[in-house]
C-alpha cells in the first residue's frame, strides 16, 4: 500500500485499518501521523454530537411500548366493568353535565404520572398493609384488595404535597395521588386526558386521584375504595 | 405479542442503545422534541417486529434503520424547515472536553450536505460499519465510502475557516 491509498482509506474510517493498512503506518511516520491527526478529529466529532438526552427516555419508551399490549389485553377484561359501571350510573341519575368535566386537579395528576414514567418501571420492596394504612388515614379502605405497591413517594401537587403511589393490579399499574393536607371541599371528577384517566374524589380528609389508562380502569378502582 | 424473556431482552436494548438512537435522530432533523418523538416512534416499531429479528449482531444496523426510515417518512409528509444555526449554540454538551470547540464542529458538521452528513453520523456516533450504513440507507459499500471520504475532507475544510461551497468543492473528485 502506498501513501496515497493509505489516506484515502484513512478518509473513509481512521478506525477500522485492515492489516496491509496497519503495516503501512508502522513504517510511514508522515501517514501515521495523518492517521492520528483524522482519529484526534474524529474524536471530537463525536464528543461535539453528543448532545443531551432527555431525562427519562429510556422509562418514557419503555412505557409507551408496554401500553399497547396492556391496553388490548384490559379491553377484553374490562368490557363488563365499563357496561356496569355506565349502568350503576344511569341508574344513579349521576350522568350529566358536568360529571364528565375535566378539572385542574384531575388534569394534574395526569401530568404528574406523565412526566415520572419511572414510576411504572421502579419496583419496591413496599410492605402489603403500607396501602391500607395510607387510606385509613384518610379515613377510606380498599373493600377488595388491589395489588402489590411498587412505588411511593411523597410529591409536590396543587400547591401541597401528595403522597404518589403505584399499585400492580391485575389489570395493570394504578397511580393514587393521597392529599390528606388539601383543604379544598372538592366534588368528584373524571378527567380524560393524553390517553389517561383520572377521578378525583374527597375523602374523609382531603382528597384522592386516581390514574389509569382507561376511564373503566379509574372507576372500577374508585368504586372498590369506599369510606371506613 | 412478544413473551416476557423477549421483553427483558428488549428492555436491555433500549437502555443501551435510547440515547444514541435520540441523537441520531436529533442530528438528523434539530428538533429535539420531534426526535424524542421519532425516538419513541423508532422502538415501537421495533418492539412490533421483535420477533423478526433474530440476528443479535445486526441488531444496532436494524435499529438505526428503523430510526433512519422513520425521520424520512416524517420527511415525505412535510419539509422540515431546518435552520443551520439553530440550537447548535445553546446545545454545549455535557461530555465535550471544550464547549468552544464543540460548537465550531457542531457548526462545521450541521453545514455539510445531507448525502455526506449521514453517513459520516452513522459511523461515528452510531458506530456502523460500512456495510451497515449501506444497508441502511439501501446503497452500496463503495458509494458509502466515497461519502464518508468526502464528509471527512469537507469537515476538514470547514473547520479551515472555508466557506461551505469551497468545501463541498474541496470534497468533490477532480
Amino acid at each position: 500500500m502506498n501513501c496515497l491509498d493509505f489516506r484515502r482509506r484513512v478518509l473513509v474510517d481512521p478506525r477500522t485499518l485492515g492489516e496491509e493498512a496497519r503495516a503501512h503506518a508502522a513504517e510511514c511516520v508522515a501517514c501515521r501521523e495523518v492517521l492520528e491527526r483524522q482519529r484526534e478529529s474524529d474524536d471530537r466529532l463525536f464528543a461535539a454530537m453528543q448532545v443531551p438526552v432527555p431525562d427519562g427516555l429510556a422509562d418514557r419508551i419503555l412505557v409507551g411500548t408496554a401500553r399497547p399490549e396492556r391496553v388490548e389485553g384490559r379491553r377484553k377484561d374490562w368490557r363488563w366493568a365499563i357496561a356496569a359501571t355506565l349502568v350503576l350510573a344511569a341508574g344513579l341519575g349521576i350522568v350529566g353535565r358536568g360529571y364528565f368535566e375535566k378539572d385542574p386537579l384531575g388534569l394534574e395528576a395526569i401530568g404528574h404520572v406523565a412526566g415520572e414514567p419511572q414510576s411504572f418501571t421502579t419496583v419496591e420492596a413496599i410492605d402489603s398493609s403500607f396501602l391500607s394504612a395510607a387510606l385509613a388515614d384518610q379515613g377510606l379502605k380498599a373493600v377488595v384488595v388491589l395489588g402489590q405497591v411498587t412505588y411511593s413517594r411523597i410529591c409536590p401537587m396543587n400547591g401541597r404535597t401528595a403522597r404518589h403511589i403505584v399499585v400492580q393490579t391485575a389489570e395493570g399499574p394504578v397511580t393514587l395521588f393521597l392529599m390528606i393536607d388539601d383543604p379544598d371541599k372538592r366534588r368528584r371528577h373524571m378527567t380524560e386526558e393524553a390517553g389517561m384517566a383520572a377521578v378525583t374524589m374527597p375523602a374523609a380528609r382531603g382528597t384522592v386521584a386516581i390514574v389509569t389508562s382507561s376511564a373503566a380502569q379509574a372507576l372500577a378502582v374508585e368504586q372498590a375504595i369506599r369510606r371506613i | 405479542m412478544p413473551g416476557p424473556a423477549s421483553r427483558s431482552a428488549f428492555e436491555t436494548v433500549v437502555r443501551a442503545y435510547a440515547n444514541d438512537v435520540f441523537r441520531y435522530l436529533y442530528w438528523l432533523c434539530r428538533d429535539r422534541s420531534l426526535a424524542e418523538d421519532l425516538a419513541q416512534e423508532t422502538f415501537a416499531r421495533a418492539w412490533v417486529a421483535w420477533e423478526t429479528q433474530r440476528d443479535a449482531k445486526a441488531l444496532k444496523g436494524w435499529l438505526f434503520t428503523i430510526a433512519r426510515n422513520e425521520h424520512a417518512r416524517l420527511y415525505e409528509k412535510k419539509r422540515l424547515d431546518v435552520d443551520p444555526e439553530v440550537e447548535l449554540d445553546t446545545l454545549v454538551s455535557k461530555t465535550a472536553s471544550d464547549p468552544g470547540v464543540a460548537i465550531d464542529i457542531r457548526r462545521a458538521f450541521a453545514l455539510l450536505p445531507e448525502a455526506y452528513r449521514e453517513p459520516l453520523l452513522l459511523q461515528v456516533l452510531a458506530g456502523l460499519s460500512s456495510a451497515e450504513i449501506a444497508a441502511a440507507m439501501a446503497s452500496t459499500e463503495e458509494a458509502v465510502n466515497m461519502r464518508l471520504s468526502r464528509a471527512r475532507k469537507a469537515l476538514r475544510a470547514l473547520l479551515d475557516g472555508k466557506t461551505p461551497a469551497a468545501a463541498r468543492g474541496e470534497a468533490s473528485p477532480p
